[in-house]
């Protein structure tokens, strides 16, 4: 017997099953069918198969359509009827409907305000124009030995001026040196005719190329950027900086004077700088004053230098090159000095996120920090949508009966799916309307602790504007619509209907539920929140308490004279004599660097007799004989500066850090010996003493090695006055008055050692109040979840408790019934969370030098305060199934 | 009087003149191998359909066979009314091509 020909294609025929209404189908296939045999023996099985999927697709018409959907339900009235029949479950129970909608909108709430964030630090830079192809060379440098290289902002200033030079794919770069480094000091002072002079330290002042303002092509509101910097003596400076020293006069032409010797005329204003730029100026100088010198200097690595490529270049291949041109330039230099350079090219749109390198402009922002915002946010998403889904399942028995009459009506499972979907979406779409209000709400807030204006009064309008954010708005809907309404949607429409009808449906029996994991993950979230919390504000408090090895309180810090003659250096011992005739005043000496400031001086320091490949990076800084005893830092050998020995403008003091790196086995043993900083050309510093460790950084730093010297003559930045007084406020008008007596013309700025000190934990406070904010947001969402399935839970058992009672059970065992599976649910949160928490927090506190200690006592306060609230919630919500009379709750029905 | 199309006209020809033995596949060969063109399955399909609204068809379901796996066909024939349609038609051709001359409708 002949074979029969293989069946017509699967997948046409699924296709035509699946469009074909039930009435015609046997018709239709049967033709089909017919025709396709007939081809199989006439034009063979490939081509059979091939005209049977253009039959199918050619009857695809409206007349073979599924008209039992189009005609007996019609889909707009299905719709309007799900609408409906959402808005009176919403309606209907009021409490569940808010906790689900507060719930949500929260969880949006919290996306909303971070995607704010993260759009902001993203915004960092992106409005320059041709931002692609501006780079900022960066300069590497470490020790021969060490393998670490620490990168800085700056560069050497003849860096820039060579790799044009050499370099075709090089359109344009410019240089800006901080005045204040460049000059020493950066006082600006304006005289106007007959008035008095105004006189103010500046901070932000470069002295930049021409081509800094074409680069940047920041808005001049006055002047010609082409010409504004052609000439060296002037000056562009902001539209602020204008009104404070010109008030409402016209600004172009008039001069101003630099430390009150260099005097330059204003050509230009810049209107304000945006803060989103890791850029910040006030007043820009000409670099026509860089002398040849300058500009040919390999070693004075205080530069930005910025980089625009030619159209179509590739940054890497240019930045492939920079070891070649390294080696041309600097070759000699580091083998000399023992040091290695390497330079890269860094995206300007990358710096506030990725750079963090030395001598930034200014503070940049943190990539990880911005990442974990994100994880955060939607961390706390998550538990809103579990809420939602548990809320909705645990529900599911009310909802039961209504599935079963509608499944008899006639509708399919897709019927049921929509219409929870649809109610899903209604309430997605009232939190979405809730969450902006929220946000509204507490944008003074969270920019307050933000530090920024993140959410400003157009924030609405700016969201619907741009579409990456209303984009973003529309996933937070569509996502919580799906995710969260499609798995009690499937739940719901899978009951069969003559069951539900019956009522067996759901037994809450002892197995265990997805929705018990849920809830293990809602606290577990929950908990690692609130612990993070805690370790955050430990480690800061550890920080901020930790002894520094130097007092920091009633330490008065006033800047140096920054106009000075041949007269400044007795000037400065007359101060001196002068502030210590007052009581409240114990003693005052000079220095160049305070703790709490950005290390300034880094250089490479060896014993004399080592080759210069054994030294190592230090840091430096000058001060006079009064330094230890104003900090009070402690000597262990040795001893200080003093006025009487010639010799001590060659005589160092080392810290035990600095001894120890140098090899001497003890502090006594480095006393006498020779030390040399090559770099400054000191070949043969002698150390008369050895300091203590102090921790002249945040703790977020290891100490360094210290070298402290006293050269003489004037090179000092900071007046540091250690007090002794009740009133702080009348010795302060008293040094300030004897500041300006002494030291005229000079504006006198001061602060307290300690405030100064503490800015350097700003960050982490910072961090630390977002995060605690996030943290409350979190558990209070999923607080809200468990209490809504408390109240469910215990509401479905009312009658069980009846029972129990009467047949004799008491409250209390009645609570310990109901709260028994929470509490219980806790503990697998708390087994599993802490391991969690644990890794996290260490990985977080690896930034930090100096760390607490992890222990059992960070979990114990959040693992029982969630205990405590838990054990509320539940007590609260089964108070009202415990304390029911059971003649009422076993007579309803 | 209602209008017929050309394609709809060929198909109630076909249908009459297959008298009881029009179903799908059957009108299909006929007008294949006297219409002389091969009309898609899907276009004949949705015109004996529209045919079928208009009143011009009438149709029964046939007993099942051994055939085409046991499915049954859909059988076809003219209404009144179909056949008053094409005598319409022909009616209306008649009278236009009297005039045109070495033209001969029947």
């Amino acid at each position: 017997m002949k074979k029969p020909p293989p069946k017509p294609p699967k997948l046409a025929e699924s296709f035509l099953q699946w469009y074909c209404r039930p009435e015609i189908l046997e018709i239709l296939q049967g033709d089909l069918h017919e025709l396709y045999y007939r081809r199989v023996d006439e034009i063979g099985l490939t081509r059979a198969r091939l005209y049977y999927f253009r039959d199918v697709l050619d009857n695809c018409r409206p007349f073979a359509w599924g008209a039992t959907r189009s005609s007996s339900s019609n889909p707009k009235d299905m719709f309007i009827n799900y609408l409906i029949s959402a808005w009176r479950n919403i309606s209907k129970r009021k409490q569940f409907s808010f906790i689900n909608v507060m719930g949500l909108s929260i969880g949006m709430a919290a996306c909303l305000l971070i995607l704010q964030y993260v759009n902001h630090q993203k915004s960092y830079d992106n409005f320059h124009s041709d931002l692609d192809r501006l780079y900022r060379l960066n300069l590497g440098m470490s020790n021969t030995g060490d393998s670490e290289i620490i990168y800085r902002a700056t560069n050497h200033p003849a860096a820039g001026l060579a790799l044009k030079k050499d370099y075709p794919q090089i359109e344009e770069i410019a240089r800006m040196v901080d005045v204040a480094i460049f000059m020493g000091s950066s006082v600006l002072s304006y005289e106007p005719d007959g008035g008095t002079a105004l006189t103010f330290y500046e901070e932000s002042m470069y002295v930049a190329d021409p081509a800094l303002l074409s680069i940047f092509a920041f808005p001049m509101l006055k002047g010609d950027p082409e010409s504004a910097l052609n000439h060296e003596d002037n000056i562009v400076i902001t539209e602020s900086l204008a009104k404070k020293y010109f008030g409402n006069e016209e600004p172009l032409g008039k001069t101003l004077a630099l430390n009150g010797q260099i005097n330059l005329t204003v050509t230009g204003i810049l209107k304000d700088l945006p803060k989103n730029t890791h850029l910040d100026l006030t007043a820009l100088f000409s670099s026509q004053v860089f002398s040849d010198g300058i500009n040919n200097a390999w070693i004075w690595p205080e530069f930005h230098t910025y980089v625009k490529l030619i159209p179509g270049v590739d940054a890497l291949e240019v930045e492939d090159q920079l070891d070649g041109f390294v080696n041309q330039y600097l070759g000699d230099i580091m083998r000399e000095f023992g040091i290695k350079e390497g330079m890269n090219l860094q995206a300007v749109k990358d710096i506030h996120l990725q750079g963090n390198l030395l001598k930034e402009v200014k503070e940049t922002g943190n990539q990880k920090i911005v990442s974990f915002l994100i994880l955060i946010a939607f961390m706390i998403l998550l538990i809103a949508w579990i809420n939602f889904i548990n809320l909705s399942t645990s529900r599911s028995i009310e909802r039961a009966s209504e599935v079963g009459i509608r499944k008899v009506v006639g509708a399919g499972k897709g019927n049921i799916i929509i219409q929870f979907l649809t109610e899903s979406a209604v309430m997605n779409g009232m939190a979405i309307g809730f969450a902006f209000l929220l946000v509204l709400l507490v944008s003074p807030y969270f920019n307050r602790i933000a530090g920024e204006e993140i959410i400003t009064g157009t924030w609405l309008r700016q969201i619907w504007a741009e579409s990456s954010t209303w984009k973003a708005v529309l996933l937070l809907f569509l996502g919580g619509t799906f995710l969260a309404g499609l798995y009690p949607a499937f739940v719901l429409s899978s009951f069969q209907p003559i069951k539900t009808i019956k009522g067996h449906i759901y037994q809450a029996g002892r197995k265990i539920h997805f929705r018990h994991v849920m809830v293990v993950f809602q606290f577990v979230v929950g908990l690692s929140m609130i612990t993070g919390t805690a370790i955050v504000f430990k480690q800061l408090s550890f920080m901020r308490n930790q002894e520094l090895g130097f007092n920091m309180d009633q330490l008065l810090i006033v800047k140096a004279p920054s106009i000075f003659d041949s007269t400044t250096v007795d000037r400065t011992r007359l101060f001196r004599e002068r502030l210590l005739q007052h009581s409240q005043v114990q003693q005052v000496s000079f220095s160049s660097d305070i703790p709490g400031h950005n290390i300034q001086n880094i250089n490479t320091i060896k014993r004399k007799e080592e080759s210069i490949e054994e030294g190592f990076f230090a840091t430096y800084q000058n001060t006079d004989e009064y330094y230890f005893s104003t900090y009070e830092i402690e000597l262990i050998a040795g001893r200080e500066f003093s006025e009487d020995i010639q010799t001590d403008t060659r005589a160092i003091i080392l810290n035990e850090k600095a001894v120890g790196m140098l090899g001497f086995n003890s502090p006594e043993e480095a006393l006498g010996q020779e030390v040399s900083i090559k770099l400054i050309g000191w070949d043969d510093l002698k150390v008369i003493g050895v300091a203590k460790n102090i921790h002249n950084q945040s703790l977020a730093h290891g100490q360094l090695p210290i070298v402290f010297f006293n050269r003489g003559g004037f090179n000092f930045d900071y007046l540091n006055i250690r007090l002794n007084t009740e009133d702080l406020h009348r010795t302060v008008a008293m040094v300030e008055e004897a500041y300006n007596e002494i030291f005229p013309r000079n504006p006198v700025e001061h602060f307290f050692l300690n405030d100064y000190f503490d800015k350097q934990y700003q960050a982490d406070r910072k961090f630390g109040r977002v995060f605690s904010l996030f943290a409350a947001l979190a558990i209070l969402v999923a607080c809200l979840g468990l209490f809504g399935l408390a109240s469910y839970i215990s509401s479905l058992r009312t009658k069980e408790t009846g029972i129990r009672k009467v047949l004799g059970a008491s409250t209390t065992q009645i609570f310990a019934l109901l709260a028994k599976q929470f509490l219980w649910l806790i503990l697998v949160a708390t087994l599993v969370g802490i391991p969690l928490i644990w890794w996290g927090g260490n990985q977080w506190l690896s930034n930090y030098a100096y760390r607490v200690k992890l222990n059992v006592w960070v979990f114990v306060l959040p693992v029982l305060s969630f205990f405590l609230i838990t054990a509320l919630i539940v007590f609260w919500q089964s108070s009202k199934a415990a304390l029911v009379d059971p003649v009422q709750s076993l007579r309803t029905e | 009087m209602k209008i017929l199309g050309s394609f709809e006209e060929l198909v109630l020809l076909a249908v009459g003149s297959l008298r009881d033995q029009a179903y799908g596949v059957a009108v299909k060969d006929l007008l294949t191998e006297k219409g002389g063109k091969t009309p898609s399955i899907g276009a004949l399909h949705s015109a004996l359909h529209r045919l079928e609204d208009k009143g011009m068809l009438d149709s029964w379901i046939g007993g099942a066979t051994s055939e085409r796996g046991g499915r049954r066909k859909k059988y076809y024939s003219l209404t009144p009314e179909g056949k008053k349609a094409l005598q319409d038609a022909h009616d209306v051709r008649a009278k236009l091509s009297i005039n045109i001359q070495g033209l001969k409708l029947g």
